[in-house]
C-alpha cells in the first residue's frame, strides 16, 4: 500500500455565516491522482487553497509527508507544486524567463527547456506572458507548477475557459504527469475530465464531502444500470401528478431523467403517463449513468447550476 | 542569497520593459532637467532689487548721549522704507544661532564702550568708533546685506563730517565670518539638480513601488508567489533592490546629462551629496511602502501615490524655495520629508534656503521613515496577505 501524502481531518473555513468548508476528511496517498468535483461555490477552491498554505483553516488540520508537517512549512512549500485557479504571471517576462524565475526560488528543479517540452510551448518560448492566449498561459501555469519536480501538484479548475483542443492538450499533459506517478489533486467541474484522469473523486457540495470513491464505485452508489432521459414538448407547466414518478429527477427547463434498472418498465410507465396527461414526449434517450447523474441525483442538481 | 537576486532580476526585468516604467523613471526626468534649465536658468541671478534683509541687533551697551546718532541710523535702515527688518536680541549666541539657521541674514552687534567711543570721536576728534557684523560668507544674501550696511555706515560717517563741517566721525564696521562657505556665483544648472534628482527618486519611490505591490497584489502574481518557498522579507527585499536599482540607474542617465550636457560637476560628485541622494532613495522608499500599506485597491494606490508626489514635489521646494509661502502651506512645506531632503542635498553644494541646521535635515527625514516602516510592518498583512 502506497504512503498517506496528506491527511485532511474536519477541515472547516467559514466566512461569516458562509460555510465555505465544513468540516471534510480525506486523504491521498502517494502516485494517486484525486479529483474533487462540484458546482461553483462547493468549497473545491478554499479547500486546496488550505492545502496549498494560503488560507489558515478555521478548524481541523492539514498533515503532510510521514513528518505531518503543516502546509506552511517551507519543506512542504519545497515539495508541492501549485498551479492556480487564474493563472498571471510577470507580464514583461517571456516563457522562458518565468520558468527561470521560478526555478530559482526553489532548492531544486528542472531544466526550463524541459519544461516547455512537456507543455509543448516550444514556439513561446521568447514570447511575453501578456501576449500568451488563454490556453498557452494555461500550460505555462502548469509548467510553472512542475519547475521543482513536485511530489504533489495542485490543480485548480486547470481546463475552465479553455477550447476543447485546448482541453485536451492539457489533459494530455496531466496524463503523462500521472503516467511519472506524480501525486494530483486535480478540482473540476467538469465531469469528463474527474472520469478521465482521476483514480479516486471526491464530490462536494455547500462546503461538505457528499461523495467519494473510484468512478465505479460512485456509479454504483446511485444504483442504477441506465439512465432514461426525456423532454416534455409545449409551453404549458407540467402537470405536478406527471412529476410524481419514483426516481425522476429534473434536469433543466423541460428536461427530466429517470434513473433505473428496469428501462422497460419505465419507458412503459412514461407513455402510459405521458398519454393520460396529454403530453408529447421528445428526445428520449437510454444511456449508462456518469459522474453528472451521480451529482444529480445526489443533490437534485446538475453539475453547472 | 541566489534565490533574492534571481527574484530581483525577474522584477527588475518584467516593470523595466514596461514603457511607462522607461518613460516615466528615466525619460522624463531628464525632458524635465532641459526645461527647467532653458525655461528658468537665466532668471536667476544676483538681481535682489525690492529685496528686504533680516538684522539682528545685539546691543552690549545701551546707547545714550552722542550714540542715539547709531540707534537713529538702525531706525532709518529698518523703517518701513528701509532695506532691512530688524529684531533685537539679548544675546549675541541667540543672534548668532539664528543666523546660522538662515533666520537672520546679519546680525549687527554695538559693542560695550560704544557711547564712550562716540564722544571721544564727536567731541574730541579721535578714534574710531567700531561695530561688529556678522554675516555668512557664501550665502548671497548675507553678504549683500553686510555690504549694505558697511555702506550705511560710511554714508553717515560723511553726511556728519557734511553737516558738522569738520566734525569728524569714523564709525568702522568689523566683518566677521559666521560660518565659511565657498564663495561661489549661483548656478541655476547646479541649484536644480538635487530637485531633478529627488523627483526622479519620488517618482520611483511613489509610483513603480506602491503600484508594483498592489498591481502583483491584485492579478494574483504574489498568490501564486505565496505559494513557493519565497519569505515575505526575501520578497520585500527583492521589491527594494529592484527599486534601488532603477533609482540607480535613472540617476547615472541625469549624472551624465549634468556632467557633460550642463557641465555642472564638483558638489554633484562630493561623496556627502551621494550618501544624501542614497538617503533620500531610503526615505522615500519607506514612504512608498507605507502609501502601499493604505490601499487595497490599485485606483486608490493611483490617487494616493499622484497626490502626495504632486505635494512633495512642489511643497518641498524641489524646483523653488518655499520658505516664503503663506503660513496655511508652510507647515505643509515642514511637515513634508521631501523638504528636507533637498535641502540636504544643496547644504552639502554651500546652498541654504531653509531656516534649519542640518541636524533637522536628518533627522526628520529619519522620523518619517521610522514612521512608515512601522506604519507598513502593522498594516501590510491585511493589505498584502491573501486571505
Amino acid at each position: 500500500m502506497s504512503r498517506t501524502v496528506i491527511e485532511v481531518m474536519n477541515l472547516r473555513k467559514y466566512y461569516g455565516d458562509t460555510k465555505a468548508v465544513d468540516g471534510i476528511e480525506f486523504d491521498l496517498r502517494e502516485g494517486e491522482v484525486l479529483a474533487i468535483l462540484g458546482p461553483n461555490g462547493a468549497g473545491k477552491t478554499t479547500t486546496v487553497e488550505m492545502l496549498e498554505g494560503l488560507r489558515k483553516p478555521d478548524a481541523g488540520k492539514i498533515e503532510y509527508f510521514e513528518e505531518k508537517l503543516p502546509p506552511s512549512s517551507e519543506r512542504v512549500k519545497e515539495e508541492i507544486g501549485v498551479q492556480l485557479q487564474s493563472s498571471s504571471f510577470f507580464e514583461y517576462l517571456s516563457v522562458k524567463e518565468t520558468l527561470d524565475l521560478f526555478r530559482g526560488l526553489y532548492r531544486k528543479s528542472i531544466p526550463s527547456k524541459d519544461l516547455i517540452e512537456e507543455v509543448s510551448l516550444e514556439d513561446k518560448e521568447r514570447t511575453y506572458t501578456k501576449n500568451l492566449s488563454g490556453g498557452q498561459l494555461q500550460r505555462l501555469a502548469v509548467a510553472v507548477a512542475l519547475v521543482n519536480d513536485p511530489r504533489v501538484v495542485f490543480l485548480d479548475e486547470p481546463t475552465t475557459g479553455l477550447d476543447p483542443q485546448a482541453r485536451r492538450m492539457l489533459w494530455e499533459t496531466i496524463l503523462a504527469l500521472k503516467k511519472k506517478e506524480k501525486t494530483i489533486i486535480l478540482t473540476t467541474h467538469y465531469m469528463e475530465e474527474a472520469e478521465r484522469l482521476a483514480d479516486r473523486i471526491i464530490i462536494m457540495d455547500y462546503g461538505k464531502i457528499i461523495a467519494r470513491g473510484t468512478l465505479d464505485e460512485l456509479i454504483d452508489s446511485i444504483d442504477a444500470e441506465n439512465i432514461v432521459t426525456f423532454g416534455v414538448q409545449g409551453e404549458n407547466p407540467v402537470p405536478k401528478e406527471f412529476l410524481d414518478m419514483e426516481g425522476l429527477q429534473h434536469v433543466e427547463n423541460r428536461e427530466y431523467s429517470v434513473t433505473t434498472r428496469d428501462v422497460e418498465r419505465i419507458l412503459g410507465r412514461l407513455f402510459e403517463r405521458s398519454k393520460k396527461f396529454g403530453l408529447l414526449l421528445d428526445d428520449v434517450t437510454i444511456r449508462k449513468p456518469n459522474l453528472e447523474d451521480v451529482f444529480i441525483t445526489l443533490t437534485g442538481r446538475k453539475l453547472r447550476d | 542569497m541566489s534565490r533574492l537576486w534571481n527574484f530581483t532580476s525577474g522584477l527588475f526585468k518584467s516593470e523595466i520593459r514596461e514603457f511607462q516604467v522607461m518613460f516615466w523613471s528615466f525619460i522624463f526626468p531628464l525632458i524635465l532637467y532641459f526645461i527647467l534649465t532653458s525655461v528658468f536658468g537665466s532668471f536667476y541671478g544676483s538681481d535682489t532689487q525690492g529685496v528686504s534683509f533680516r538684522v539682528g541687533i545685539v546691543r552690549e551697551e545701551n546707547l545714550a548721549g552722542f550714540g542715539k546718532i547709531i540707534d537713529e541710523v538702525i531706525e532709518g535702515i529698518s523703517s518701513e522704507s528701509g532695506p532691512f527688518v530688524k529684531q533685537e536680541y539679548g544675546s549675541i549666541d541667540d543672534a548668532l544661532d539664528d543666523l546660522r539657521e538662515g533666520r537672520q541674514d546679519i546680525v549687527l552687534v554695538i559693542p560695550a564702550g560704544t557711547n564712550a567711543k562716540m564722544t571721544s570721536a564727536l567731541a574730541l576728534k579721535m578714534g574710531e568708533v567700531p561695530l561688529r557684523v556678522h554675516y555668512i560668507s557664501g550665502k548671497e544674501s548675507s553678504s549683500i546685506a553686510s555690504s549694505i550696511i558697511e555702506e550705511v555706515i560710511n554714508e553717515v560717517n560723511l553726511e556728519i563730517e557734511r553737516r558738522g563741517e569738520g566734525e569728524f566721525l569714523d564709525i568702522v564696521t568689523e566683518t566677521r565670518v559666521i560660518s565659511a562657505i565657498e564663495e561661489k556665483p549661483f548656478d541655476y544648472k547646479e541649484y536644480i539638480f538635487p530637485g531633478v534628482a529627488l523627483m526622479m527618486i519620488l517618482s520611483v519611490a511613489l509610483f513603480n513601488s506602491p503600484i508594483g505591490l498592489i498591481q502583483y497584489r491584485v492579478s494574483g502574481v504574489n498568490k501564486k508567489l505565496y505559494t513557493t518557498p519565497l519569505r515575505s522579507l526575501e520578497y520585500f527585499a527583492g521589491h527594494f533592490f529592484k527599486l534601488i536599482i532603477t533609482m540607480l540607474i535613472s540617476l547615472l542617465l541625469l549624472y551624465l546629462v549634468a556632467t557633460f550636457v550642463y557641465r555642472v560637476g564638483g558638489s554633484i560628485f562630493d561623496i556627502r551629496f551621494i550618501l544624501t541622494l542614497l538617503f533620500s532613495m531610503i526615505v522615500t522608499v519607506s514612504f512608498g511602502l507605507m502609501i502601499a500599506s493604505f490601499s487595497k485597491k490599485l485606483s486608490t494606490v493611483t490617487v494616493l501615490g499622484q497626490s502626495l508626489y504632486q505635494i512633495m514635489m512642489f511643497l518641498g521646494g524641489l524646483y523653488f524655495p518655499v520658505f516664503d509661502l503663506p503660513w496655511g502651506l508652510r507647515w505643509l512645506v515642514y511637515a513634508l520629508p521631501t523638504t528636507y531632503l533637498v535641502e540636504l542635498s544643496r547644504r552639502v553644494m554651500g546652498y541654504q534656503f531653509a531656516p534649519l541646521s542640518v541636524g533637522w535635515l536628518i533627522a526628520v527625514p529619519l522620523i518619517w521613515t521610522t514612521f512608515s516602516l512601522v506604519v507598513f510592518a502593522v498594516n501590510f498583512k491585511k493589505v498584502m496577505g491573501y486571505e
